[in-house]
């Protein structure tokens, strides 16, 4: 199973509640992924971020961050950031700022060793 | 986990647990990227999966045995399945719904039952037919979210 950093998810969601888009999100993810990140890890990386426990983050299996996935930037958007926000209520509240803003701005995601 | 054999006369199919939990369940084939199935019991108790065998071809490890393995792993581990879900995106279930749903000429309820989930749902007993969100328009849904009952 995954167990991000906790820096990490909650720089994540502070981004969601910005409006970063879910496939920008992803591929910050992919960026501090500890190897070449495949879609399981994805999945699940997103699945823990967001608190999905029904699934919600299997779209992710039809894209890929060079855009030759069945699902391309877009469609994975408008799928994901449904679900998201339909979920916020299971997430939000973990996020450390009222606002978000000012630490999206600065916390940098680290590498993870 | 040892996984299951392969069926006979399959080709390039050499499968892996990635994990195998009493709530989550990836397989993948070692000598085919796209092909695996990540499986999972849901916190409301639904059988949840998504069974790739890409590209499409005669090589790989088939997805029905895929299902039939994460099926049997959590019966094994003693889960209670009150429901297979199918939360569809994109792919060949989705497809068969668009295509069978095009200018109304079939009810999507009915079309789900034209699905390769479905006969996996029905081979388990799993006969009736709920959907619980579209996304889109008949012929051109985004998502269809379905749950598979006894």
């Amino acid at each position: 199973m995954n167990q991000l950093r906790k820096e990490v998810v909650d720089s994540l969601r502070c981004k969601a509640r910005s409006g970063i888009s879910p496939s920008q999100l992803l591929r910050e993810l992919i960026s501090i992924a500890p190897e070449s990140p495949d879609p399981l890890w994805m999945v699940q990386s997103f699945a823990e971020v967001f608190c999905f426990t029904e699934g919600q983050s299997y779209p992710i299996f039809g894209w890929l961050p060079d855009g030759t996935g069945r699902l391309k930037d877009s469609d994975l958007d408008y799928l994901l950031a449904k679900r998201i926000e339909r979920n916020r209520i299971n997430w939000d509240e973990f996020c450390p700022l009222a606002s978000g803003t000012e630490l999206c701005g600065q916390v940098v995601l680290p590498k993870s060793s | 986990m040892q996984v299951p054999r392969p069926p006979t006369r399959t080709v390039d199919c050499e499968p892996e647990a990635v994990f195998a939990s009493t709530h989550l369940f990836h397989v993948r084939n070692k000598k085919k990227p796209g092909n695996f199935i990540h499986a999972e019991i849901t916190s409301h108790g639904f059988f949840k999966y998504h069974v790739e065998n890409m590209p499409k071809g005669k090589r790989g490890c088939p997805g029905k045995w895929l299902f039939e393995i994460a099926w049997d792993h959590f019966q094994q581990c003693g889960a209670i399945v009150t429901g297979i879900r199918g939360d569809w995106t994109f792919g060949d279930n989705l497809d068969v719904i668009n295509r069978l749903t095009v200018s109304k000429k079939m009810a999507v309820e009915v079309a789900c039952r034209h699905t390769w989930a479905y006969d996996r749902a029905r081979s388990k007993g799993f006969t009736s037919v709920m959907v619980i969100d579209v996304d889109g328009n008949p012929g051109n849904y985004n998502a269809v979210d379905v749950l598979f009952l006894p």
